[in-house]
């Protein structure tokens, strides 16, 4: 019984902790102007960090080691610092979208301008990551991003013509009011959002923080294949509620407070609240995940004591890198600088920085000397290694397209 | 190695002029299109002011039918206020290349001035809790005017 207890949170906590800022902007943005003609792209991103995230999951469980140590050690110091430089610089500037993102949607609830907010989320993120223990901020922050269910339960409300909406999505066609290049370019960021680099560091460092055995694997690979598809389903109903609200009235998504008017059209206040309440936890999980995953990072390639099982006294350079991160992204957001512009180009830059990610993870998942008989086999290998053909082609076109289509346009 | 740096600086330093002297030239015919290309550039600043109003429209609508709060349809009107700015100011540093182009961008500033005033005063009735008919009204009107002169643009 305890078991299953385990398993459905597990599940919930995937679910809950899918989406962040990164999402929410991207698919509203992407649903606003193309519809569901891009949920292949969402589709790609689900499939691709449910292989990874098992995988990594796998090379933890055995070898007792996260990602950071494994790269540094099977590449090398100088490919594992080029590798190290820009997933942090990644995952920084994903910590800051995520707490723009907190900031933006308290001022959704209180009307108070966001950088007043930033601050306030500034101490609240610090405070758990030094007080909380590891299970229960993951838990928490996961079953309140549960609340992010609401956006599902919208587009039914709304009765969609259903007919409408799954062709849009099973025949892609780019919009006429559209160009090819910015319909492109949208594909990588959604793909870049779904396969957001801090995801993977944080699932092996975590899988490392709860201690799992070889034993656990069953149940982190049903965690994965089912908490995450169902947390992209939540991404493709905030495109569908674009499609089916904005779209038709020409309006294009550029802030978070228009993600939130398809949701009071379809359930009134009360799922505007749930929704609110749903942003901040996705939000704020994000953030203690980013915000984890810089001192996993760091810590893991220099070889610091890390962690949360450990005082914050005996991991002091863990905790260190963590609240300078989150004092520079704060810094960053008092400059002024849009949260949401934030976030668009923290996707991008996260898809080009996907293969410095995901090559380590296949090359240590296929290494009898970490994995024993725990190796990949065929068929995830084959698979593995379409994604990361993918996944190249989606960082190699990042930047052109950014530059041609004036970062979308 | 000394004369080598010092041959790599001058070097270094005449691409430098080089690239300040393009710079200014470009800088003296940059803001000049083409008339198609000024005809886009009004049309781009006539979408984001459409759709700010469409956003306004339907916040403003959300509130009076009680299915939103008032501080947060502020925020959303709050935010369409500044992409009203920002079409209003992209069209306002627009030269130019005739006559036709300079009295379509002209219309189209009054109407997103317009439409900044419309959002402008629903966030004020908002605010005093007085009725949101009028600024609903005006708000549609504005929407209404942008859709004429987007017509125009891509008439002529």
């Amino acid at each position: 019984m305890s078991k299953l207890l385990g398993a459905a949170l597990g599940i919930l906590t995937a679910i809950g902790g899918f989406l962040d800022i990164g999402d929410l902007v991207t698919s509203s943005v992407v649903g606003s102007r193309f519809g569901l003609s891009l949920a292949w792209a969402t589709v790609l991103g689900v499939i691709g960090i449910c292989l990874f995230a098992q995988m990594s999951g796998r090379v933890a469980a055995v070898s007792g080691r996260a990602t950071f140590e494994i790269v540094r050690e099977r590449l090398g110091p100088r490919v594992g610092g080029a590798n190290l430089v820009a997933s942090f610089a990644i995952n920084l500037l994903t910590l800051t979208a995520e707490v723009g993102g907190i900031a933006l949607s308290l001022q959704l609830a209180s009307s108070v301008d966001h950088r007043l907010w930033v601050p306030v989320a500034l101490v609240a993120v610090w405070l758990v990551l030094w007080r909380v223990k590891f299970q229960v901020l993951e838990n928490v922050a996961g079953l309140l991003g549960l609340c992010l269910v609401v956006l599902a339960v919208a587009v039914f409300l709304l009765g969609p013509d259903w007919g409408d909406l799954a062709h849009q999505a099973l025949a892609p066609v780019v919009p006429s009011s559209e160009g090819t290049a910015q319909y492109l370019y949208y594909a990588v960021a959604l793909f870049g959002a779904a396969m957001t680099p801090y995801e993977v560091f944080f699932f092996s460092s975590g899988a490392v923080e709860e201690g799992w055995t070889p034993r656990d694997l069953a149940q982190s690979r049903v965690n994965v294949l089912v908490g995450f598809p169902l947390g992209g389903l939540l991404s493709l109903s905030i495109a569908a509620l674009g499609a089916i609200v904005l779209l038709p009235q020409g309006i294009q998504t550029n802030a978070l407070s228009q993600v939130a008017l398809p949701v009071a059209e379809a359930g009134g206040k009360l799922a505007l609240v749930v929704l609110i309440l749903g942003m901040v936890a996705a939000t704020f999980g994000a953030a203690l995940e980013t915000g984890l995953s810089s001192g996993y990072t760091l810590a893991q390639y220099f070889g610091w004591s890390w962690g949360k099982k450990r005082r914050p006294a005996q991991a002091a350079r863990f905790h260190l890198t963590m609240m300078i991160s989150l004092l520079v992204g704060a810094g960053i957001l008092m400059t002024g600088v849009d949260p949401v512009k934030v976030t668009e180009f923290s996707v991008v830059f996260s898809a080009v920085a996907l293969p410095l990610t995901y090559v380590p993870i296949l090359l240590v998942a296929n290494d009898p000397e970490y994995m024993g008989d725990k190796v990949n086999g065929r068929l995830t290998n084959l698979l593995g290694s379409l994604m990361l053909v993918v996944v190249v082609v989606a960082a190699v076109a990042a930047i052109p397209l950014m530059i041609v289509t004036g970062a979308g346009g | 190695m000394l004369s080598w740096s010092r041959r790599r600086v001058r070097a270094l330093a005449g691409a430098a002029g080089l690239a300040v002297v393009l710079a200014l030239s470009a800088g003296c015919t940059g803001a000049e299109k083409s008339p198609d290309a000024a005809r886009s550039f009004v049309s781009e600043g006539l979408d984001e002011a459409s759709s700010a109003v469409a956003t306004s429209q339907l916040a403003v609508e959300q509130a009076r039918a009680h299915r939103s709060f008032a501080t947060t349809v502020d925020v959303t009107l709050e935010d369409q206020q500044a992409d009203l700015v920002h079409a209003t100011r992209h069209l306002a540093i627009l030269v130019a290349p005739d006559v036709t182009v300079a009295r379509l961008r002209d219309r189209a500033l009054a109407a997103t001035n317009d439409a900044t005033a419309a959002v402008t005063a629903a966030r004020d009735a908002l605010a005093h809790g007085r009725s949101l008919a009028a600024p609903s009204a005006r708000l549609d009107r504005a929407a209404d005017e942008l859709d004429a002169v987007t017509g125009q643009v891509e008439a002529s």
